[in-house]
Parts: structure tokens; sequence; C-alpha cells
């Protein structure tokens, strides 16, 4: 593993368990663990890709590091830029986060609800800017213009409100004001699941050339493992609230060690019709994160599971260079890659 | 083998306060029995309007202006003939005589197609017992056999619940049991698995695969997923801007593409030969205007392959046979060969 030292953000043993309340006096009959023990660091620059099934708590730690949920345990460490200590931002009291949360901003998924109807795209480039009292008058329309052009946009657009713009360009503009601050890190929520597969192309290159030409790190959420393929250095695998695996993107895929990454990689649709693989066509629904099965989460639909397995939560634990897994039985599984399944992502 | 469904020559178009848009313009296909034909495009392509206007349930203000939707009629003494859709009013007796029993539909939200406050069972007996001659009884038994053949576990119990005491993934095959329940000679299937996440959408590919075998249906699959397209299909249609730009054998459509269109389509998806974090091929610019009355090919101004070339622009549409079995609208393309 890398030394903390180089980490942007670490993320150790996050928790965030959501009261269910039932009957007229609001009793707790029990928790959703949506989030339950993950672990993760993000280095200055790099992509880290969250993948997961719905429901498995993957937007519920992208809200944790942003601050618009409060963890039920754990720390989220982040570094601020120069040369600062770092700071636990689920423990840190609301006055000390307000200068934090620059560093820290969100691009989401629907292009249309993320963006106020009544505000033109200057106001909604300029707002950021203005609250935080970094520019103003000539210096603030400078800024705005530099962040429109930055997107692959025109500067006659920023007199339009939002409902004149397609998706895509409403994801450019969404991009735009995350970047207006300039944020060492952004996370990313499934931002282009709303998009046709065209559209989609154009925002990751925009987001690949932005990295490139700011140097920020990326939290990339998204339930599409073609496209964290695609965009990511690290992947985390999420599976009921834990962390199935947690690799760089090339050891995942030519040699995934937990049999739930090699059931959903070979469950990815591909575009080759003579690849069309062995699937791996797993049993039952994801688990229910109210009634997490005992054990490991994901027993009951395993091809692989043992008895062990529905007694013992596994540990995740480093089983190759960075590559770290939360399977009791790792080790003697011989699990098949990406490639060698035939599958095209 | 004669096709099961031949549609001709279809327009659909929505009468607007501010202009007529074309949604379905000038379609033509056929499908035969026990076959799938995946309809691929992307948003405000026309897509679903196909499937829609195939039941006869094109929302209003669409019409449809023209064309011909023929379903073989098997007589009961062997010979056969062709019944065509169009002329039918929407909700005429006979129409509603065929849909829900030869010709039946899943839509991808099936939380919004089953009503709320009625179980599954009474919704699935309903159907059988409308197209039918049995009693509750025995309605009650085939629902219950369905449903244990679409993978819900312990049916009999499940059949008196309520669609929202059910999963995603157990909805979506509630549905399917509800649309096969008279075993219907054409399925739609609209976006059926773009709700589920991929475990479950590779467990619903599988069992219509399954069902399509035992049953014997045709399937009209209609996605904007080219890899969801590319397993389940056959035949594959690809549209944009309400036109058939390219149909082809799946193997063909994906291994050797000859539309411009089809080819920009495929080479901007992320898949096993682009190097990682390289740029993705895009389409530039926008769909045109949907107001717009193209003459020619819609896809002008944004093909990196015409080059601008005036024929491209001026030649009406037509889709040109280039192989057997393989449909091209591509002016420039039909020139050359």
């Amino acid at each position: 593993m890398v030394s903390d030292s180089e980490l942007l953000l670490e993320v150790t043993d996050l928790k965030k368990y959501f009261p269910v309340q039932k009957g007229v006096f609001r009793k707790v009959v029990g928790h959703i663990k949506a989030v339950d023990g993950v672990s993760f660091g993000i280095k200055e620059g790099e992509t880290l890709g969250l993948v997961g099934e719905s429901g498995c708590g993957k937007t519920t730690v992208g809200r944790m590091i942003m601050g618009a949920y409060r963890p039920t345990g754990g720390s989220i460490w982040f570094q601020p830029p120069n040369g600062a200590t770092r700071v636990d931002l689920a423990a840190i009291e609301p006055s000390k986060m307000k200068p934090l949360r620059r560093h820290i901003q969100m691009v989401f998924q629907d292009p249309f609800a993320s963006l106020n109807p009544r505000m033109t795209v200057r106001e909604i480039l300029a707002e950021p800017l203005v609250v935080n009292r970094i520019a103003r008058g000539r210096d603030l329309e400078d800024r705005v213009r530099s962040l429109i052009d930055l997107v692959g946009l025109k500067v006659q657009h920023l007199n339009r409100y939002p409902h004149a713009f397609s998706g895509g360009q409403r994801q450019r503009i969404s991009i735009a004001r995350a970047l207006a601050l300039y944020p060492r890190l952004l996370v990313a929520d499934e931002p282009t699941s709303a998009l046709d597969v065209s559209v989609q192309a154009q925002i990751v290159n925009l987001a690949l050339e932005i990295q490139e030409q700011l140097g920020l790190a990326y939290l990339f959420i998204s339930h599409d493992l073609g496209l964290i393929r695609h965009i990511s250095q690290r992947i985390v695998l999420m599976y009921v609230g834990r962390v199935v695996e947690y690799a760089p993107a090339q050891s995942l895929f030519d040699r995934p060690r937990h049999p739930y990454t090699e059931a959903l990689m070979s469950n990815v649709p591909s575009t080759r019709p003579e690849l069309v693989g062995r699937k791996i066509i797993l049993k039952g629904d994801p688990a229910d994160p109210m009634n997490v099965p005992s054990g490991c989460p994901f027993h009951p639909r395993c091809l692989y599971a043992q008895q062990l397995c529905s007694q013992v939560v596994p540990p995740l634990l480093e089983v190759d260079a960075g590559h770290l897994v939360a399977c009791h039985f790792s080790g003697s599984l011989n699990l098949t890659g990406c490639d060698a399944l035939g599958c095209a992502i | 083998m004669p096709p099961i469904l031949t549609v001709e020559n279809l327009r659909v178009h929505f009468f607007l306060d501010e202009g007529v848009v074309r949604a379905v313009d000038d379609v033509s296909f056929s499908v035969e029995a026990g076959k799938t034909l995946g309809i691929v495009g992307e948003s405000g392509s026309g897509k679903s309007v196909i499937g829609q206007s195939i039941l006869r349930i094109v929302p209003s203000p669409g019409r449809i202006v023209n064309g011909k939707i023929l379903l073989r009629i098997e007589e009961g003494n062997g010979s056969s003939g062709n019944l065509d859709l169009v002329p039918l009013a929407p909700h005429g007796r006979l129409v509603r005589s065929i849909r829900g029993r030869d010709l039946t539909m899943i839509f991808q939200e099936p939380m919004n197609s089953f009503s709320p406050v009625h179980t599954i069972g009474s919704q699935i007996m309903e159907a059988l017992r409308l197209h039918s001659d049995v009693s509750a009884a025995e309605a009650r038994n085939r629902a219950i056999e369905m449903l244990g053949r679409v993978g819900i576990p312990s049916p009999e119990n499940r059949i008196d619940g309520y669609p929202h005491q059910l999963s995603g993934g157990m909805r979506q095959r509630a549905m399917i049991a509800m649309a096969l329940i008279c075993n219907p000679r054409i399925l739609i299937a609209d976006e059926p698995t773009t709700a589920l996440d991929v475990t479950i959408q590779a467990q619903i590919l599988e069992l219509l695969k399954e069902l399509q075998q035992e049953f014997g249906m045709a399937i009209l699959f209609i996605s904007h997923n080219l890899g969801v397209i590319s397993e389940i299909s056959d035949d594959v249609l690809v549209v944009y801007f309400g036109r058939v730009m390219e149909h082809a054998p799946v193997d063909v459509l994906f291994n050797e593409p000859l539309h411009p269109y089809t080819k920009a389509l495929l080479r901007s998806v992320p898949g096993i030969d682009t190097p990682v974090r390289s740029h993705l091929a895009t389409i530039e610019g926008t769909l045109p205007d949907p107001y717009a009355d193209i003459v020619g090919c819609p896809f002008f101004g944004r093909c990196t392959e015409c080059g601008g070339e005036t024929i491209c622009r001026d030649d009406p549409y037509e889709l040109t046979k280039v192989a057997d079995r393989h449909y091209v609208a591509c002016p420039r393309m039909c020139i050359k060969t």
C-alpha cells in the first residue's frame, strides 16, 4: 500500500447507519447499514473508481466525504494543500469545515436536477467565487469566462438558463461549477449515467483532459464496470456496505480475487457477439442492507460458499501488492480474469 | 418461413403546436417466430414509438399517418393471412382482443406498469380471463405456474402479494409472467433491463432467452444499450431521428458495420480494444431540430466520413440492400457498392 503521507484523502472504517423508524412514536426498530466499515485512500491526482450495484452504499460514501452526511463511525482524513496538518472531516466542527469545503467538490448524476433553473450560467459559475470571496468585478468575469472555456462551452452561453442546454452541455456546466474553486478532489457520482453513449464519451474525455491540465484527483462513482475500467487507476468494489475488493485497475480485471468481482465482470453485456463467454448467473437479488446476511454478505449468492462464509465476516486483506480482498478463500480459488471470461469491456 | 410481423413504411407523426415531429419516419422491418429483433438508438430516436405503434398505443397527439403493420393470422384450417393493424380503431374490440393475447409488451419500470392497489395474481389472471375461457380456479393455477416458471420463489404465496412487496428484479419477472400468460406470438420489450443492476440484468436476459426457446415467441427488444442488444438479438435495427440507418444480423452489425452512424456509436463505448484512459471517439454536434423535415441523411453534418458531400444532404432517404439481410441507408455507401 501507499504510505499515508502521499494520500490526499484517507477513509478508515467509515460507517453510516440510517435508523428505521416505525409506528406513531417513530420508534427506532432497526438500522440500515448503508456503509459498514469502508476503508480506502485517494492519492493526489489519481482517479479512484468506486463501483457497485444499487444499494451498495457507494453514493453514501461520496456524500459523507462531501460532508452531506455525518458518519456514524470511522474517519475521513483529508490533507489540505500547502502542507497543513491532516484533518478528520468526520470529527471536525462545522465552523472549521467551511474553509476546507472548497477543496472537495461534487458533480451529480442528473444534470436536469442539479442546476438552478432560475439562474443563468454566469450566475451559477460565479456563485461559488462570490460566496467564498475569491473574486469580484472584472476578475470574477475573467474567471467565469476561463471556466466556461475549460469545459468546452462558449462565452455566449453564459447569459442563458439551464433549460436551453442539452444533458451533455448541462453536465459540462456542472463540472465548470465544481471546478470554480480549484478543488483538489472531485467526487463524481454517476456523472454520465443519464447521458447517451456518444455524449458520455464526450464527458469522459473532458474529465480526463481536465485532470491532466489541473492535476486534481477524482473519486469516480459508477455502476458501469466498463466505464470504471476505462477511467480509473485503482478501483474499490463494494457490496452491501462493505468493500469486497480494492485493487489497481489492471490487477482487478486481469486477476479478480473475489467471486463477486468475477461474476460481475462476466455479467457486463458485451458488444462483441462472438466473444459472449461464460456467464456466471448469480442466484437471487443483492442483499438487503436492512437485513444483511451473517458472515460474508455475499455468501447466499456465492458459487463457492462454504460453511465458514455464513459464520465469519471475512476481513479485507492484502493478497498482492496493493490488491486487497475480503474473501476467506481468495487464496485457494482460481478465478477467471475479464479477458479470459470473454467479456469485452 | 414467412414473418410473423411485417412493418412497411411506417410513419408516426406527433402534431404539436410548434410543428410536426416525425418520430417514426418510413420504417420497415419484419420478424420471424422465435427470433429476436433488437432496436437500438439514442434517446429521442423514436425506438419506443415503433413499439407503441405496433400495439396501437401511441400517445396523443401522435398518430400513425402512413404504413402497414401486418400481423400474420393462422386460420384453423391451415390457411393463413395477414391482418393490417393500422386501419383498426385503437380502442376497438378487435385490437383489444389482439393486444395482450397475440401482442404483449414489457416496460422499463415495472412499478409503473402494475397497478399498486391490486395483487400481482389478480392482474395476471385478469389478462388470462379476458382472452380465454377459463375458470377462476384454473386461471389461478396457471398464474402460479407461470410465476414459478419465471423464477419467482414460492409463487403460491407471492400471487397474493402486491407489486411493492417485490424487488425490482422480481417485479420484472412478474411483468414477464403477465406478458406471457396468454402465450403471445410477439413480445415487445421496451428497455426491460435498464432499471436493473447488471447481475439482475443478466438473469432477466437469460430468462427471456429460455422462455423464447420454450414458447417460440418473437421478441422485439428495444434498448439504448449496445451490449444488451448484442447479447439478445438475432438481427438489429439501428434507428436515428426516426429512421432506420442500418439493419443487419447481429454479428455483421457489430463486426462489420457499414453505416457511419453505427460505427461512431460502437466506437464511443469503451471496449476491449480501447486503451485505458485514452481519448474516446465521440459524435460531434447534436441531433437535428425535431421539427425539421429532412430529405436526405439525418446524420449529415455530424458524419465524419461523408466530408459534406451534397449528395448526402439532398439524396432522398432510402434503405438499400447491400447483402443478404443487410440494409444500409447511406447514399455514399450505396453508390460505392
